[in-house]
Protein backbone atom coordinates (compact mmCIF):
# COMPACT_ATOMS: atom_id res chain seq x y z
CA UNK A 1 0.00 0.00 0.00
CA UNK A 2 1.10 3.22 -0.87
CA UNK A 3 0.27 4.64 2.51
CA UNK A 4 2.77 2.44 3.78
CA UNK A 5 5.82 3.89 1.63
CA UNK A 6 5.25 7.63 3.05
CA UNK A 7 4.98 6.67 6.41
CA UNK A 8 7.81 4.37 6.27
CA UNK A 9 10.07 7.10 4.28
CA UNK A 10 8.80 9.92 6.65
CA UNK A 11 9.55 7.87 9.83
CA UNK A 12 12.89 6.85 8.11
CA UNK A 13 13.70 10.74 7.78
CA UNK A 14 12.76 11.45 11.43
CA UNK A 15 15.06 8.62 12.50
CA UNK A 16 17.97 10.10 10.52
CA UNK A 17 17.04 13.66 10.97
CA UNK A 18 15.69 14.47 14.55
CA UNK A 19 18.58 15.35 16.45
CA UNK A 20 20.60 17.37 13.55
CA UNK A 21 16.83 19.56 12.93
CA UNK A 22 17.04 19.79 16.92
CA UNK A 23 20.88 20.27 17.33
CA UNK A 24 19.98 23.14 14.89
CA UNK A 25 17.05 24.51 16.29
CA UNK A 26 19.30 24.86 19.94
CA UNK A 27 22.12 26.97 18.57
CA UNK A 28 19.54 29.18 17.06
CA UNK A 29 17.12 30.13 19.54
CA UNK A 30 19.43 28.80 22.87
CA UNK A 31 16.50 27.66 24.53
CA UNK A 32 16.07 23.27 24.92
CA UNK A 33 12.90 23.41 25.45
CA UNK A 34 12.09 25.67 22.26
CA UNK A 35 14.33 24.17 20.20
CA UNK A 36 12.28 20.95 21.04
CA UNK A 37 8.80 22.82 19.98
CA UNK A 38 10.72 23.96 16.77
CA UNK A 39 12.00 20.71 15.68
CA UNK A 40 8.62 18.74 15.98
CA UNK A 41 7.00 21.84 14.04
CA UNK A 42 9.60 20.93 11.19
CA UNK A 43 8.52 17.26 11.30
CA UNK A 44 4.87 17.95 11.53
CA UNK A 45 5.02 20.51 8.51
CA UNK A 46 7.28 18.36 6.33
CA UNK A 47 4.31 15.35 7.12
CA UNK A 48 1.83 17.56 5.95
CA UNK A 49 3.95 18.15 2.53
CA UNK A 50 4.43 14.64 2.56
CA UNK A 51 0.45 13.69 3.22
CA UNK A 52 -0.31 15.75 -0.09
CA UNK A 53 1.52 13.04 -2.27
CA UNK A 54 4.30 15.92 -3.27
CA UNK A 55 7.67 14.40 -3.70
CA UNK A 56 10.76 15.93 -1.59
CA UNK A 57 13.92 15.07 -3.35
CA UNK A 58 16.25 16.47 -0.85
CA UNK A 59 14.89 15.73 2.66
CA UNK A 60 18.26 17.65 4.44
CA UNK A 61 18.05 20.63 2.79
CA UNK A 62 14.35 20.40 2.68
CA UNK A 63 14.28 19.96 6.74
CA UNK A 64 16.56 22.56 7.03
CA UNK A 65 14.28 25.03 4.94
CA UNK A 66 11.32 24.44 7.25
CA UNK A 67 13.20 24.83 10.44
CA UNK A 68 14.97 27.95 9.26
CA UNK A 69 11.78 29.42 8.52
CA UNK A 70 9.86 28.23 11.94
CA UNK A 71 13.18 29.75 13.39
CA UNK A 72 12.71 32.75 11.45
CA UNK A 73 9.31 33.23 12.89
CA UNK A 74 9.98 32.65 16.33
CA UNK A 75 12.48 35.43 16.11
CA UNK A 76 9.65 38.36 15.03
CA UNK A 77 7.52 36.84 17.58
CA UNK A 78 10.28 37.35 19.94
CA UNK A 79 11.49 40.77 18.46
CA UNK A 80 7.57 41.65 19.02
CA UNK A 81 7.31 40.44 22.58
CA UNK A 82 10.62 41.97 23.88
CA UNK A 83 11.94 44.90 22.50
CA UNK A 84 13.86 46.21 25.04
CA UNK A 85 15.80 42.65 25.78
CA UNK A 86 16.84 42.61 22.64
CA UNK A 87 18.59 46.43 22.78
CA UNK A 88 20.50 45.12 25.86
CA UNK A 89 22.02 42.26 24.25
CA UNK A 90 23.35 43.63 21.09
CA UNK A 91 24.91 46.59 22.80
CA UNK A 92 28.44 46.89 23.52
CA UNK A 93 27.76 45.93 27.68
CA UNK A 94 26.47 42.56 27.86
CA UNK A 95 23.34 42.74 30.00
CA UNK A 96 23.40 42.10 33.36
CA UNK A 97 20.49 39.03 32.71
CA UNK A 98 23.09 37.67 30.32
CA UNK A 99 25.92 37.40 32.63
CA UNK A 100 24.32 35.83 34.89
CA UNK A 101 23.57 33.25 32.56
CA UNK A 102 26.81 32.49 32.00
CA UNK A 103 28.70 33.03 35.19
CA UNK A 104 25.93 30.09 36.56
CA UNK A 105 25.93 28.15 33.31
CA UNK A 106 28.66 25.17 31.82
CA UNK A 107 31.00 26.28 29.22
CA UNK A 108 28.31 25.17 26.70
CA UNK A 109 25.26 27.42 27.82
CA UNK A 110 28.27 30.42 27.35
CA UNK A 111 28.40 29.68 24.06
CA UNK A 112 24.84 29.49 23.56
CA UNK A 113 24.54 32.71 25.35
CA UNK A 114 27.09 33.63 23.26
CA UNK A 115 25.51 32.77 20.01
CA UNK A 116 22.35 34.60 21.54
CA UNK A 117 24.08 37.82 21.30
CA UNK A 118 24.65 38.07 17.20
CA UNK A 119 22.64 39.69 15.01
CA UNK A 120 20.10 36.82 13.53
CA UNK A 121 21.55 36.36 10.30
CA UNK A 122 25.48 35.95 11.26
CA UNK A 123 23.77 33.31 13.73
CA UNK A 124 22.10 31.62 10.92
CA UNK A 125 25.13 31.09 8.64
CA UNK A 126 27.44 30.66 11.89
CA UNK A 127 25.22 27.58 12.96
CA UNK A 128 24.91 26.84 9.89
CA UNK A 129 28.47 26.13 9.03
CA UNK A 130 29.97 25.17 11.82
CA UNK A 131 27.21 22.90 14.07
CA UNK A 132 25.15 21.69 11.12
CA UNK A 133 28.43 21.43 8.67
CA UNK A 134 26.79 22.91 5.98
CA UNK A 135 28.67 24.00 3.29
CA UNK A 136 28.69 27.42 1.80
CA UNK A 137 27.27 26.86 -1.17
CA UNK A 138 24.45 24.57 0.40
CA UNK A 139 23.60 27.52 3.02
CA UNK A 140 23.72 29.95 0.14
CA UNK A 141 20.70 27.98 -1.47
CA UNK A 142 19.08 27.66 1.92
CA UNK A 143 18.98 31.35 2.32
CA UNK A 144 18.65 32.38 -0.81
CA UNK A 145 21.98 34.83 -0.72
CA UNK A 146 24.98 34.45 -2.86
CA UNK A 147 27.85 32.66 -1.23
CA UNK A 148 29.84 35.66 -1.04
CA UNK A 149 27.34 37.02 1.51
CA UNK A 150 27.09 33.80 3.83
CA UNK A 151 31.39 34.27 3.81
CA UNK A 152 30.76 37.49 5.46
CA UNK A 153 28.48 37.00 7.72
CA UNK A 154 30.07 33.93 8.69
CA UNK A 155 33.31 35.86 9.56
CA UNK A 156 31.48 38.69 11.08
CA UNK A 157 29.97 36.54 12.89
CA UNK A 158 33.54 35.27 14.91
CA UNK A 159 34.77 38.07 14.95
CA UNK A 160 31.57 39.58 17.06
CA UNK A 161 31.98 36.66 19.19
CA UNK A 162 35.59 36.88 19.52
CA UNK A 163 34.84 40.46 21.03
CA UNK A 164 31.91 39.39 22.81
CA UNK A 165 34.00 36.88 24.83
CA UNK A 166 36.81 39.56 25.37
CA UNK A 167 34.32 42.03 26.70
CA UNK A 168 32.54 39.46 28.71
CA UNK A 169 36.28 38.27 30.06
CA UNK A 170 36.81 42.02 31.03
CA UNK A 171 33.42 42.49 32.92
CA UNK A 172 34.69 39.38 34.93
CA UNK B 1 39.21 32.74 16.32
CA UNK B 2 39.69 29.22 16.27
CA UNK B 3 38.64 28.91 20.20
CA UNK B 4 35.42 29.74 19.82
CA UNK B 5 34.57 27.78 16.25
CA UNK B 6 35.96 24.93 18.66
CA UNK B 7 33.77 25.48 21.66
CA UNK B 8 30.73 25.91 19.36
CA UNK B 9 31.80 22.60 17.72
CA UNK B 10 32.20 20.52 20.93
CA UNK B 11 28.95 21.90 22.23
CA UNK B 12 27.44 20.72 19.15
CA UNK B 13 28.85 17.32 19.39
CA UNK B 14 27.29 17.15 23.05
CA UNK B 15 23.80 18.45 21.97
CA UNK B 16 21.17 15.35 20.91
CA UNK B 17 17.77 14.31 22.27
CA UNK B 18 17.64 11.73 24.55
CA UNK B 19 16.11 8.12 23.95
CA UNK B 20 13.15 9.31 25.90
CA UNK B 21 12.63 12.68 23.97
CA UNK B 22 12.94 11.34 20.87
CA UNK B 23 10.74 8.66 21.40
CA UNK B 24 8.33 11.28 22.93
CA UNK B 25 8.59 13.59 19.61
CA UNK B 26 8.09 10.61 17.46
CA UNK B 27 4.86 9.47 19.15
CA UNK B 28 3.11 12.79 19.00
CA UNK B 29 4.26 12.66 14.88
CA UNK B 30 2.47 9.21 14.88
CA UNK B 31 -0.27 11.07 16.23
CA UNK B 32 -0.44 13.22 13.78
CA UNK B 33 0.16 11.29 10.95
CA UNK B 34 -3.07 9.08 11.94
CA UNK B 35 -5.17 12.03 12.40
CA UNK B 36 -3.46 13.68 8.65
CA UNK B 37 -3.52 10.59 6.96
CA UNK B 38 -2.18 10.51 2.91
CA UNK B 39 -4.57 11.80 0.44
CA UNK B 40 -5.98 9.38 -1.59
CA UNK B 41 -6.15 10.99 -4.75
CA UNK B 42 -2.28 10.97 -5.13
CA UNK B 43 -1.18 7.96 -4.74
CA UNK B 44 -0.14 6.53 -8.29
CA UNK B 45 2.00 9.85 -8.32
CA UNK B 46 4.18 8.69 -5.24
CA UNK B 47 6.92 6.17 -5.47
CA UNK B 48 10.25 5.33 -4.39
CA UNK B 49 12.68 7.70 -5.21
CA UNK B 50 13.94 6.99 -8.18
CA UNK B 51 17.23 6.72 -9.15
CA UNK B 52 16.57 8.54 -12.53
CA UNK B 53 15.60 11.78 -11.27
CA UNK B 54 17.91 14.57 -12.17
CA UNK B 55 16.95 16.24 -8.71
CA UNK B 56 18.90 13.43 -6.70
CA UNK B 57 22.78 14.68 -6.71
CA UNK B 58 24.30 11.07 -5.89
CA UNK B 59 22.73 9.56 -8.13
CA UNK B 60 25.12 8.97 -11.11
CA UNK B 61 24.60 5.24 -11.86
CA UNK B 62 20.80 5.97 -13.00
CA UNK B 63 21.44 9.13 -15.35
CA UNK B 64 24.82 6.58 -16.66
CA UNK B 65 22.23 4.02 -17.69
CA UNK B 66 19.54 6.14 -18.93
CA UNK B 67 22.21 7.90 -21.37
CA UNK B 68 23.46 4.78 -22.58
CA UNK B 69 20.25 3.68 -23.15
CA UNK B 70 19.39 6.97 -25.01
CA UNK B 71 22.49 6.39 -26.97
CA UNK B 72 21.22 3.25 -28.34
CA UNK B 73 18.22 3.28 -28.87
CA UNK B 74 19.07 6.86 -30.64
CA UNK B 75 21.06 4.97 -32.59
CA UNK B 76 18.67 2.27 -33.57
CA UNK B 77 16.17 5.17 -34.92
CA UNK B 78 19.00 6.65 -36.87
CA UNK B 79 20.18 3.13 -38.93
CA UNK B 80 16.67 2.61 -39.35
CA UNK B 81 15.87 6.28 -40.91
CA UNK B 82 18.35 5.66 -43.37
CA UNK B 83 16.21 4.07 -45.95
CA UNK B 84 13.21 6.74 -45.28
CA UNK B 85 11.74 8.98 -48.07
CA UNK B 86 10.07 11.86 -48.32
CA UNK B 87 6.68 11.05 -46.50
CA UNK B 88 8.03 8.92 -44.15
CA UNK B 89 7.83 9.35 -40.23
CA UNK B 90 11.39 8.97 -39.50
CA UNK B 91 12.07 10.66 -42.85
CA UNK B 92 13.30 14.28 -40.26
CA UNK B 93 15.39 11.88 -38.63
CA UNK B 94 17.58 10.64 -41.47
CA UNK B 95 17.97 14.64 -42.88
CA UNK B 96 18.23 16.41 -39.61
CA UNK B 97 19.92 14.17 -37.37
CA UNK B 98 21.93 11.84 -39.17
CA UNK B 99 23.16 14.15 -41.79
CA UNK B 100 23.62 16.75 -39.69
CA UNK B 101 25.77 14.51 -37.43
CA UNK B 102 27.88 13.37 -39.99
CA UNK B 103 28.00 16.71 -41.82
CA UNK B 104 29.23 18.24 -38.99
CA UNK B 105 32.83 16.02 -39.20
CA UNK B 106 33.61 18.05 -42.53
CA UNK B 107 35.43 20.73 -41.90
CA UNK B 108 37.08 21.84 -44.51
CA UNK B 109 34.70 23.62 -47.24
CA UNK B 110 36.40 20.60 -49.43
CA UNK B 111 35.38 18.12 -47.24
CA UNK B 112 31.59 20.40 -47.30
CA UNK B 113 31.79 20.68 -50.61
CA UNK B 114 32.28 16.45 -50.96
CA UNK B 115 29.69 15.96 -48.17
CA UNK B 116 27.34 18.04 -49.67
CA UNK B 117 27.49 15.95 -53.24
CA UNK B 118 27.02 13.03 -51.34
CA UNK B 119 23.55 15.02 -50.10
CA UNK B 120 22.75 15.39 -53.45
CA UNK B 121 23.50 11.85 -54.20
CA UNK B 122 21.05 10.58 -51.21
CA UNK B 123 18.10 13.11 -52.67
CA UNK B 124 18.58 11.17 -55.63
CA UNK B 125 18.01 8.13 -54.39
CA UNK B 126 15.03 9.34 -52.45
CA UNK B 127 13.41 10.48 -56.21
CA UNK B 128 14.37 7.15 -57.49
CA UNK B 129 12.74 5.19 -54.76
CA UNK B 130 9.67 7.22 -55.02
CA UNK B 131 9.60 6.84 -58.81
CA UNK B 132 9.85 3.15 -58.09
CA UNK B 133 6.41 2.70 -56.03
CA UNK B 134 3.76 3.77 -58.10
CA UNK B 135 1.50 3.81 -55.66
CA UNK B 136 2.96 6.79 -53.31
CA UNK B 137 0.84 10.08 -53.46
CA UNK B 138 2.46 12.75 -56.27
CA UNK B 139 2.92 15.39 -54.11
CA UNK B 140 6.01 13.48 -52.47
CA UNK B 141 7.50 12.88 -55.56
CA UNK B 142 7.62 16.71 -55.87
CA UNK B 143 8.54 17.22 -52.40
CA UNK B 144 11.53 14.78 -53.25
CA UNK B 145 12.61 16.83 -56.44
CA UNK B 146 12.24 20.26 -54.83
CA UNK B 147 14.76 18.29 -51.76
CA UNK B 148 16.99 17.18 -54.74
CA UNK B 149 16.90 20.96 -56.53
CA UNK B 150 17.72 22.61 -53.31
CA UNK B 151 20.58 20.12 -52.73
CA UNK B 152 21.99 20.65 -55.99
CA UNK B 153 22.24 24.27 -55.81
CA UNK B 154 24.28 23.82 -52.68
CA UNK B 155 26.76 21.80 -54.86
CA UNK B 156 26.74 24.67 -57.45
CA UNK B 157 27.32 27.73 -55.10
CA UNK B 158 30.02 25.72 -53.24
CA UNK B 159 31.39 25.26 -56.71
CA UNK B 160 30.95 28.89 -57.46
CA UNK B 161 32.63 29.80 -54.34
CA UNK B 162 35.71 27.66 -55.15
CA UNK B 163 36.13 29.57 -58.69
CA UNK B 164 35.77 32.27 -57.36
CA UNK B 165 38.56 31.82 -55.10
CA UNK B 166 40.33 30.96 -57.73
CA UNK B 167 40.70 26.95 -55.94
CA UNK B 168 40.52 25.42 -59.34
CA UNK B 169 41.14 21.80 -57.95
CA UNK B 170 38.40 21.95 -55.14
CA UNK B 171 36.41 23.41 -58.23
CA UNK B 172 36.97 21.29 -61.21
CA UNK B 173 36.76 17.95 -58.47
CA UNK B 174 33.40 19.09 -57.20
CA UNK B 175 32.19 19.69 -60.43
CA UNK B 176 33.13 15.52 -61.52
CA UNK B 177 31.41 14.62 -59.03
CA UNK B 178 28.60 15.78 -59.04
CA UNK B 179 28.36 15.31 -63.00
CA UNK B 180 29.51 11.37 -61.79
CA UNK B 181 26.87 11.44 -59.26
CA UNK B 182 23.86 12.48 -61.72
CA UNK B 183 25.03 10.20 -64.71
CA UNK B 184 25.07 7.07 -62.71
CA UNK B 185 21.74 8.58 -61.51
CA UNK B 186 20.33 9.05 -64.54
CA UNK B 187 21.05 5.35 -65.61
CA UNK B 188 18.47 4.02 -63.21
CA UNK B 189 16.02 6.32 -64.26
CA UNK B 190 16.44 5.96 -67.68
CA UNK B 191 15.94 1.58 -67.25
CA UNK B 192 13.05 2.14 -65.18
CA UNK B 193 11.46 4.71 -67.33
CA UNK B 194 12.22 2.20 -70.32
CA UNK B 195 9.38 -0.48 -71.35
CA UNK B 196 11.24 -3.20 -70.17
CA UNK B 197 11.11 -4.66 -66.49
CA UNK B 198 14.38 -4.26 -64.89
CA UNK B 199 15.84 -4.98 -61.85
CA UNK B 200 17.70 -1.68 -60.06
CA UNK B 201 20.06 -1.79 -57.02
CA UNK B 202 20.16 0.71 -54.70
CA UNK B 203 23.29 3.03 -54.05
CA UNK B 204 22.82 3.10 -50.29
CA UNK B 205 26.31 3.09 -48.92
CA UNK B 206 25.93 0.48 -46.76
CA UNK B 207 24.59 -2.36 -48.41
CA UNK B 208 23.69 -3.28 -51.98
CA UNK B 209 19.97 -4.16 -52.04
CA UNK B 210 18.51 -5.29 -55.19
CA UNK B 211 15.09 -3.96 -56.14
CA UNK B 212 12.63 -5.97 -58.85
CA UNK B 213 10.51 -3.94 -60.24
CA UNK B 214 7.34 -6.19 -61.36
CA UNK B 215 6.66 -4.21 -64.48
CA UNK B 216 7.66 -1.12 -65.94
CA UNK B 217 7.00 1.93 -64.17
CA UNK B 218 7.04 4.06 -67.32
CA UNK B 219 4.64 6.74 -66.84
CA UNK B 220 4.41 10.19 -67.21
CA UNK B 221 5.45 11.34 -63.62
CA UNK B 222 8.37 9.48 -63.76
CA UNK B 223 9.49 10.92 -67.39
CA UNK B 224 9.63 14.41 -65.86
CA UNK B 225 12.03 13.16 -63.57
CA UNK B 226 14.32 11.77 -65.95
CA UNK B 227 13.93 15.11 -68.26
CA UNK B 228 14.89 17.12 -65.08
CA UNK B 229 17.73 14.77 -64.35
CA UNK B 230 18.94 14.79 -67.67
CA UNK B 231 19.15 18.50 -67.54
CA UNK B 232 20.61 19.00 -64.68
CA UNK B 233 23.31 16.28 -65.40
CA UNK B 234 23.89 18.27 -68.69
CA UNK B 235 24.62 21.63 -66.76
CA UNK B 236 27.15 19.70 -64.26
CA UNK B 237 29.16 18.11 -67.09
CA UNK B 238 28.80 21.43 -68.89
CA UNK B 239 30.44 23.04 -65.49
CA UNK B 240 32.92 20.82 -65.19
CA UNK B 241 34.43 20.92 -68.35
CA UNK B 242 34.34 24.90 -68.58
CA UNK B 243 35.93 24.58 -64.83
CA UNK B 244 38.12 21.84 -66.07
CA UNK B 245 39.18 24.19 -69.44
CA UNK B 246 39.95 27.26 -66.85
CA UNK B 247 41.89 25.58 -64.51
CA UNK B 248 44.36 23.85 -66.77
CA UNK B 249 46.24 26.85 -68.34
CA UNK B 250 47.11 27.21 -64.66
CA UNK B 251 48.30 23.79 -64.69
CA UNK B 252 50.70 24.40 -67.70
CA UNK B 253 52.40 27.07 -65.48
CA UNK B 254 53.21 24.38 -62.74
CA UNK B 255 55.81 21.31 -62.92
CA UNK B 256 55.29 20.15 -59.86
CA UNK B 257 51.58 20.42 -59.64
CA UNK B 258 50.15 17.46 -57.03
CA UNK B 259 48.12 14.68 -57.57
CA UNK B 260 45.97 14.60 -60.82
CA UNK B 261 42.16 15.14 -60.75
CA UNK B 262 39.84 11.96 -60.88
CA UNK B 263 37.98 12.26 -64.32
CA UNK B 264 34.45 11.67 -64.46
CA UNK B 265 34.04 7.88 -63.98
CA UNK B 266 31.13 7.55 -66.46
CA UNK B 267 31.44 8.41 -69.95
CA UNK B 268 29.16 8.81 -72.70
CA UNK B 269 29.95 5.50 -74.97
CA UNK B 270 29.69 7.86 -77.58
CA UNK B 271 32.87 10.09 -76.22
CA UNK B 272 34.63 6.83 -76.03
CA UNK B 273 34.24 6.08 -79.76
CA UNK B 274 35.96 9.65 -80.72
CA UNK B 275 39.01 8.81 -79.05
CA UNK B 276 41.56 9.00 -81.96
CA UNK B 277 43.61 6.97 -82.90
CA UNK B 278 46.97 8.43 -81.98
CA UNK B 279 46.17 8.57 -77.92
CA UNK B 280 45.96 4.89 -78.71
CA UNK B 281 49.73 4.74 -78.03
CA UNK B 282 49.23 6.40 -74.99
CA UNK B 283 45.85 5.77 -74.05
CA UNK B 284 45.06 2.17 -72.66
CA UNK B 285 41.96 0.29 -73.36
CA UNK B 286 38.77 1.17 -71.22
CA UNK B 287 38.97 -2.07 -69.15
CA UNK B 288 42.82 -1.25 -68.01
CA UNK B 289 41.62 2.44 -67.61
CA UNK B 290 39.32 0.80 -64.83
CA UNK B 291 41.98 -1.32 -63.49
CA UNK B 292 44.65 2.49 -63.63
CA UNK B 293 41.67 4.37 -61.67
CA UNK B 294 41.03 2.11 -58.85
CA UNK B 295 45.16 2.06 -58.47
CA UNK B 296 45.74 5.81 -58.75
CA UNK B 297 42.86 6.37 -55.76
CA UNK B 298 44.84 3.95 -53.28
CA UNK B 299 48.28 5.06 -54.51
CA UNK B 300 47.64 8.76 -55.13
CA UNK B 301 50.50 9.29 -52.76
CA UNK B 302 52.86 7.85 -54.35
CA UNK B 303 52.45 9.57 -57.80
CA UNK B 304 53.62 12.97 -57.20
CA UNK B 305 56.75 12.32 -57.81
CA UNK B 306 56.34 10.50 -60.58
CA UNK B 307 54.61 12.97 -62.52
CA UNK B 308 56.86 15.43 -61.71
CA UNK B 309 60.05 13.57 -63.22
CA UNK B 310 58.89 13.94 -66.54
CA UNK B 311 57.67 17.59 -67.21
CA UNK B 312 58.50 17.34 -70.81
CA UNK B 313 55.97 14.74 -71.86
CA UNK B 314 53.34 16.49 -69.87
CA UNK B 315 53.84 19.63 -72.07
CA UNK B 316 53.63 17.11 -75.41
CA UNK B 317 50.39 15.43 -73.58
CA UNK B 318 49.09 18.74 -72.39
CA UNK B 319 48.04 19.87 -75.98
CA UNK B 320 46.39 16.43 -76.70
CA UNK B 321 43.84 17.50 -73.74
CA UNK B 322 41.60 19.08 -75.93
CA UNK B 323 40.93 15.98 -77.62
CA UNK B 324 39.87 13.50 -74.76
CA UNK B 325 39.09 13.83 -70.84
CA UNK B 326 41.54 10.97 -70.08
CA UNK B 327 44.44 13.24 -69.77
CA UNK B 328 45.22 11.80 -66.64
CA UNK B 329 45.23 8.06 -67.42
CA UNK B 330 47.85 9.20 -70.08
CA UNK B 331 50.48 10.21 -67.79
CA UNK B 332 50.44 7.47 -66.02
CA UNK B 333 50.10 5.59 -69.12
CA UNK B 334 53.31 7.34 -70.69
CA UNK B 335 54.98 6.69 -67.23
CA UNK B 336 54.18 2.91 -67.60
CA UNK B 337 55.66 2.87 -70.66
Amino acid sequence: MKTNAVEQEFLRAYDQFADAIFRHCVFRVSDREKAKDLAQGTFVRVWDYMSQGKEIDNMRAFLYRIANNLIIDEYRKKKDESLDRMRDEEGFDIGTESMRDIETKDEHAQTLALLECLPDKYREALVMRHVDGLSVKDIAHLTHETENVISVRIHRAIEKLKALSENHGKHN
Amino acid sequence: MENIIKQIKKGAKHTRLSVAEKTEMKSALVRHMKANPVSGELFFARSIPSPFSINNFRNKKGISILVIIGLLMGGTVSFAAENTVPGDALFPVKVYVNESVRGAVAVTPKAKADWEVKLVERRLEEVEKIAMAPDAPPDIQQVAEKNLERYAERVKNRIEKFDEDEDGDDAVETASRLSKVYNSHEQVLLDMNSNVAFVATSTSTTTITPVVAKSSLKNEKNSTTLKKVQVARGEAEKKHKELKEKYRKDKDNESEKDSPKISPKTLDKSENAKTPVEDNKYTPKIERVEEIRSTVTTTKETAPPRVSETPELKEEEYQKRDETSREDNKEYAGDAD
